[in-house]
């Protein structure tokens, strides 16, 4: 009898193109279960209502659209299924939707998807998937800051533990909010030109890799990001693991930065100052800035 | 590691050059005009009652002893007074010329110690976004890009191996700002190294000699004027250190305010003393690499010890920092986090501050400014003792 269970979990079964062991199966169920049940305790925080409802399945569809990301980029079957299962309970994935009712989900998934046909060779869609994205972002960010700002004085950040924390957040709030925003576009225009002045060509490696550096990037310096500005960057950092694991610590301290964040919005404090992620993800920027110079060297 | 000095050609710009060049000029530009607004408690308290009283006294103002800076940068203001236009606005508007002049002189020195193109433009536009460059002209409306374009320029011709011109630069550095004996010693070292030659420090004291002519010929005591700098560092003597994250932030910069500026002064003259007498007791190839190392080292250390430093003393810092990280990309974090620092500091005192520690405690900073002192200093020992770079003594020379 044992040796016979233990032959049927490790059986591989066959479907049209798909095959997958009875071990397989029995995660993909239960996950899919665990990540159900790990939000319903906390649903109730705040209004649930259609919107919320179909975050929570937009954010299944992520982690499935994550996973095939992972597939695209590594080949792996198994570290794709990994990325679907973590993804199912990431903490701030959850607690975005269920929790806190923000529902990022509606925007970030078109990152994913552009990213996702990026790497198929689908350039022109990939590109507008991205765009759409930001667009929808910028909109949700800006109803957001007219939402808060009645109630709040003043600041270059909403929660996101940037750059802004490091020097005084309150300092020429409405001067410095189109400086940084200059300042990013000068950043990221010094790197596309390197990048075309170098010939440099995307592989499915360095577009993951920039991916990641720019989802932390620009949260970095752009004013008024708000507490869940990390969203992307927390699933990005978790792709970028799965194609180099010895950046294993990327996606946790990412998400100990992320989940803190969405702590002292929630709770209005965290055990540690909020200076102190913001040195975390300046380390992070710095982290993989050098991995994609070398890479581009390589 | 070897830099030889190499005659480079013209640099060839194409259209994505010039793309690139028009677009971060327009940006650093945009970032100006946005701060160009502010008023700021240095232009309330000294440059606008200063311009005033040019404006009123003209040129006679000069005899008097109402400005502390040295007369080279009150002719300036004396210029921008005779101008139709609002005052703030012309001095923020020269600064801010200045920065791209500055930009444009780090490109050349770029293109200079790299020979790369790319390089080149990209440094030009980073250096208009270094939020020290563009707070200190156009936010801050303080004058330290003059005497940084000159100190460029003084590298620039020290590359071109040209020590004369580059001690012209020099001279023109000091005649604006006392900042520039923060690297002092590196230009005794290149002395002791047949780099520079006695007649070229000449140019130190003439051009400061030359600088305060007029105003001598306006009325006001030479000794005054020659002492300008000594009565510059009897002020602000409210607390050991200005805000910039040095020792006595970590020792407390509030205590023996007499005595510990008084030990304090002695003491960074006691460790320049010896640091010079070590590295004066062997020759070295002078390289380009080991003329930023050194300069850098001394940059950062002497405002380390020094007592009443500002919070903008790390500028001649910044600026080094990032030629060092063109020279060798592994020292890319020396300007990324000294940069960081000197914001903080920018920051601290822009954002009032006044006698609250930033979110990031003074103290910390200064433990991270320490950590950049040693390892800049570990890069110079290392340069010193590898006997690559170690040149024979004169006297075994003679024998």
């Amino acid at each position: 009898m044992d040796d016979f269970l233990r032959e049927f979990i490790s059986k591989k079964w066959k479907i049209g193109k798909l095959t997958f062991t009875f071990l397989d199966a029995l995660l993909a169920v239960c996950i899919t279960g665990t990540g159900i049940f790990l939000r319903l305790p906390v649903i109730n925080y705040t209004v649930t209502g259609p919107e919320k409802i179909g975050a929570i399945v937009l954010e299944y569809l992520l982690a499935v659209l994550c996973g095939a990301v992972v597939r695209c980029c590594t080949g792996s079957r198994n570290r794709a299924f990994l990325t679907y299962a973590i993804l199912v309970i990431y903490p701030t994935v959850a607690a975005n939707g269920a929790l806190w009712n923000v529902n990022a989900v509606y925007y970030v998934i078109f990152f994913f998807a552009g990213l996702y046909l990026y790497l198929k060779g689908r350039r022109i869609p990939g590109t507008l998937s991205i765009l759409a994205g930001v667009g929808i972002a910028l909109y949700r960010m800006r109803q957001t800051r007219l939402a808060m700002s009645a109630a709040h004085p003043a600041s270059l950040t909403e929660g996101w533990p940037n750059f802004f924390e490091i020097i005084p957040k309150d300092a020429f709030v409405d001067l410095f909010d189109k400086v940084f925003v200059l300042l990013l576009a000068g950043v990221l225009l010094t790197m596309v030109y390197c990048f075309v002045e170098k010939k440099v060509r995307m592989t499915q490696e360095l577009t993951v890799q920039l991916f990641f550096f720019l989802s932390v990037l620009i949260p970095y310096f752009a004013p008024y990001m708000p507490a869940w500005a990390g969203y992307t960057a927390d699933i990005a950092a978790l792709i970028y693991f799965m194609q180099r694991k010895e950046r294993f610590y990327i996606p946790i301290l990412h998400l100990i930065v992320s989940y803190s964040a969405y702590a002292y919005a929630i709770n209005g404090a965290t055990k540690l100052p909020m200076v102190v992620y913001s040195v975390i993800l300046l380390g992070i920027l710095i982290n993989t800035g050098v991995d994609i110079y070398k890479e581009v060297n390589r | 590691m070897d830099q030889v000095i190499k005659k480079r050609g013209k640099m060839r710009l194409d259209r994505t050059d010039f793309l690139y060049l028009a677009a971060i000029t327009v940006i650093g530009l945009a970032i100006r005009l946005i701060l160009r607004i502010v008023t700021t408690d240095d232009w309330v308290m000294y440059w606008d009652p200063w311009i005033s009283d040019l404006k009123e006294m003209g040129f006679s103002y000069l005899a008097t002893d109402r400005y502390d800076y040295t007369p080279t940068f009150v002719y300036i203001l004396w210029v921008i007074s005779k101008l139709p236009v609002n005052p703030m606005t012309a001095y923020k508007g020269l600064h801010i010329i200045l920065d791209f002049v500055a930009a444009a002189v780090m490109g050349k020195i770029a293109w200079k110690l790299t020979g790369s193109k790319t390089k080149s433009v990209a440094v030009y536009g980073l250096m208009l976004m270094v939020p020290t460059i563009w707070a200190n002209s156009a936010l801050w409306a303080q004058c330290d890009i003059i005497f940084m374009t000159f100190l460029l320029l003084c590298f620039y011709y020290f590359f071109e191996d040209r020590p004369c011109l580059a001690m012209f630069f020099y001279g023109m550095s000091f005649v604006f700002k006392l900042q520039t004996l923060f690297i002092f010693p590196f230009l005794v070292i290149l002395w002791v190294n047949k780099k520079v030659q006695l007649k070229h420090f000449l140019w130190i004291p003439a051009l400061y000699a030359l600088s305060i002519i007029p105003a001598w010929i306006a009325g006001r005591p030479l000794m005054e004027l020659i002492n300008i700098y000594m009565a510059q560092g009897a002020q602000d003597v409210w607390s050991l250190s200005i805000k910039w994250p040095n020792i006595y932030q970590i020792i407390g910069n509030q205590f023996f305010l007499l005595e510990y500026a008084s030990s304090g002064t002695w003491l960074i003259l006691g460790i320049l003393m010896i640091l010079m007498y070590a590295m004066a007791q062997k020759r070295y190839r002078i390289t380009n690499e080991f003329i930023v190392q050194m300069a850098l080292f001394f940059a950062i250390l002497t405002p380390w010890f020094l007592p009443h430093m500002h919070e903008r003393y790390g500028c001649v810092a910044d600026i080094l920092a990032i030629i060092y990280a063109l020279m060798n990309i592994k020292k890319f974090y020396f300007p990324l986090l000294h940069i960081l620092i000197s914001f903080n500091c920018y920051m601290a005192y822009l954002g009032h501050l006044g006698w609250d520690e930033p979110p990031i405690y003074y103290g910390v900073w200064a433990f991270a400014e320490l950590g950049l002192l040693i390892l800049a200093g570990i890069d110079v020992w290392n340069y010193m003792r590898n006997p690559e770079n170690q040149l024979p003594a004169q006297g075994k020379e003679a024998a």
